[in-house]
């Protein structure tokens, strides 16, 4: 007898189930982090930015690569800059952040 | 109760687990500043969709205990609707990212360099294609065995590529817990699939059980009897139950079916098993009917929790449909050797008279304890002494006795005939937990 409960039964979990995830999804979205916890752009780990704004289309590895390909890193950081800012939904600040770590101006300076 | 209560424990696991991933993250929240709904929406659906994947295997891999409480068949369709209910859960984790960041289809390939997109695209197309040929197979015309291989390969690669992609491209598998966690339920996945593939398999090499009779009981239908190795037979099962037999070179083949008990569950001087098994496909078309005395198999079992040794009752009521006789004839011979003296009515439904297998050996059981058979036949002839067409409510209503409301109820047969049954029973007012089922028409 249990079985024409079953599909019922399934419907209701996986209700449940999608219920749990876009509670998560606002619990995790909405959660005011406390005001001494809230870092200062500087602050954030770059790659943090990176895998924050940008993971989710571009792969690191391979922009850092194409963008240290350019013989002209100061121009090649201006014109990325310039771009992102009308890209994404970084802030400007985050933007110079994201570029630097990209060229691997951020930590030891390449020679 | 205790089986209720049991039951609810398992149920209570089984959710705790699927959601724990979910708890987890949440409690670790490693996320400094927020990324939007749609990012952790599609991060929360991921995070379910590959627990749903992780358990499939802890479903369907013959746990005794786990099973005891709903059956394996109910841990089967269990295993359907979660099976769905992940693929929905990964299309949904991918339509959210989506959402967020803009539809590329760039993502979807499954051989791009990127290795933790490239093993999340090919878990996604896995997934769609592992529940589309099991919801399809019959149409597609797939062997049974070449469908459960690509089955349990695919949901190897599901299982793997999610963990790969969650580990390598996960935000929260930044935090070493979470990385701990996800390869944990990846292991976990491993160890069962190992569990049921390999060691099960070993277990048993060694210890085949061998033929002594096959013979045809009419209806294209073979009665095979097994008996067991020295030492190895079986210290007893319950009437109703079934095993999954294994032909082939050794217990590793994918030739392995759910066949029920068709002999008495008193315990015998040699042990002996039959199992009638009816012409339905390849295996029981064409492997069974030719094995002959002496050939080796292997015997899974006994599983199931159809048995009429579970629930007490004044009496019994068993309505089976084509070779869902087969438990009915076990339970019926157990309660002749028990000289159980409970009232038995057994309605058995065929196609026509030919159909109907053992029917010389119900006749005789009749005469032998308070058993009153009904056959009920959709082609019936004159001097069949049949009701004719289907089992109906009607039919029910000619021939149940007064006090049925008190008697258990158990319906084994085609997938039309146990929806009729379930609908039409707790009509007839049947307390629902004194009907039991049972069904294994899964794919």
């Amino acid at each position: 007898m249990v079985h024409s409960l079953l599909g019922r039964a399934a419907w209701v979990f996986g209700g449940l189930a999608a219920a749990a995830t876009l509670a998560f999804a606002a619990l995790v979205d909405r959660a005011p982090a406390p005001p001494q916890a809230v870092p200062a752009v500087r602050e954030v780990p770059a790659d943090d930015l990176f895998a924050q704004h940008c993971a989710l289309c571009h792969e690191a590895g391979a922009m850092t690569a194409s963008l240290r390909a350019k013989p002209d890193r100061e121009g090649t950081r201006r014109e990325t800059v310039d771009f992102l800012h009308g890209h994404g939904e970084a802030s400007d600040e985050e933007d110079v952040r994201i570029v630097e770590f990209l060229l691997g101006t951020q930590g030891p300076q390449t020679p | 109760m205790a089986l209720l209560l049991r039951g609810m424990a398992w149920f209570g696991l089984y959710s705790f687990l699927v959601l724990l991933p979910l708890a987890f993250a949440l409690w670790v929240d490693p996320i400094a500043t927020p990324r939007g709904f749609w990012t952790e929406a599609a991060t929360g659906a991921g995070f379910v969709a590959f627990t749903l994947c992780a358990l499939e295997f802890s479903l369907v891999g013959r746990f005794r205990a786990a099973a005891e409480p709903f059956g394996i068949d109910a841990l089967m369709l269990w295993h359907r609707w979660m099976g769905i209910a992940a693929a929905a859960f990964l299309a949904l984790h991918a339509g959210f990212l989506a959402i967020r960041s803009g539809a590329t289809v760039q993502w979807l390939d499954p051989f791009q360099r990127d290795v933790g997109r490239a093993t999340g695209a090919a878990a996604l197309w896995l997934a769609v294609a592992v529940v589309g040929n099991s919801l399809l197979r019959r149409r597609l015309r797939w062997r049974y065995e070449t469908w459960q291989l690509l089955h349990g390969i695919g949901a190897l690669g599901i299982v793997l590529g999610a963990a790969v992609h969650a580990l390598a491209q996960g935000s929260y598998s930044r935090v070493p817990a979470v990385r701990f966690l996800v390869a944990g339920y990846a292991g976990l996945f491993l160890l069962l699939f190992a569990r049921y593939r390999v060691w099960r398999p070993l277990r048993i090499w060694g210890h085949p059980w061998r033929v002594v009779e096959n013979r045809e009981v009419g209806d294209d239908t073979f009665l095979l009897s097994l008996e067991p190795p020295p030492g190895r037979g079986w210290h007893g099962f319950e009437p109703g139950q079934f095993a999954w037999l294994i032909t082939g070179r050794t217990p590793f083949s994918l030739e392995q079916h759910p066949i029920t008990i068709a002999s008495s569950a008193e315990p015998s001087s040699d042990g002996r098993a039959d199992f009638a098994i009816k012409n339905l496909g390849d295996w029981s078309g064409q492997v069974v009917p030719a094995l002959r005395p002496g050939d080796p198999l292997w015997v899974d079992g006994p599983h199931g929790s159809f048995t009429l040794d579970r629930e007490p009752g004044q009496g019994f009521v068993l309505i089976a449909g084509g070779i869902g006789i087969s438990p009915m004839c076990s339970m019926l011979l157990t309660l002749r050797d028990r000289e159980d003296r409970r009232p038995v009515l057994l309605f058995y439904a065929a196609a026509d008279a030919g159909a109907l297998v053992f029917r010389d050996e119900l006749d005789a059981l009749a005469a032998e304890m308070d058993l009153h058979v009904v056959y009920v036949l959709e082609q019936a002839e004159p001097g069949d002494d049949a009701e004719s067409g289907r089992v109906t409510e009607d039919v029910l209503r000619r021939h149940l006795p007064r006090p049925y409301r008190r008697f258990q109820f158990y319906v084994c047969g085609p997938p039309s005939m146990m929806d009729a049954m379930e609908r039409i029973l707790p009509e007839l007012g049947v307390p629902r937990g004194s009907i039991h089922t049972e069904r294994f028409d899964m794919v």
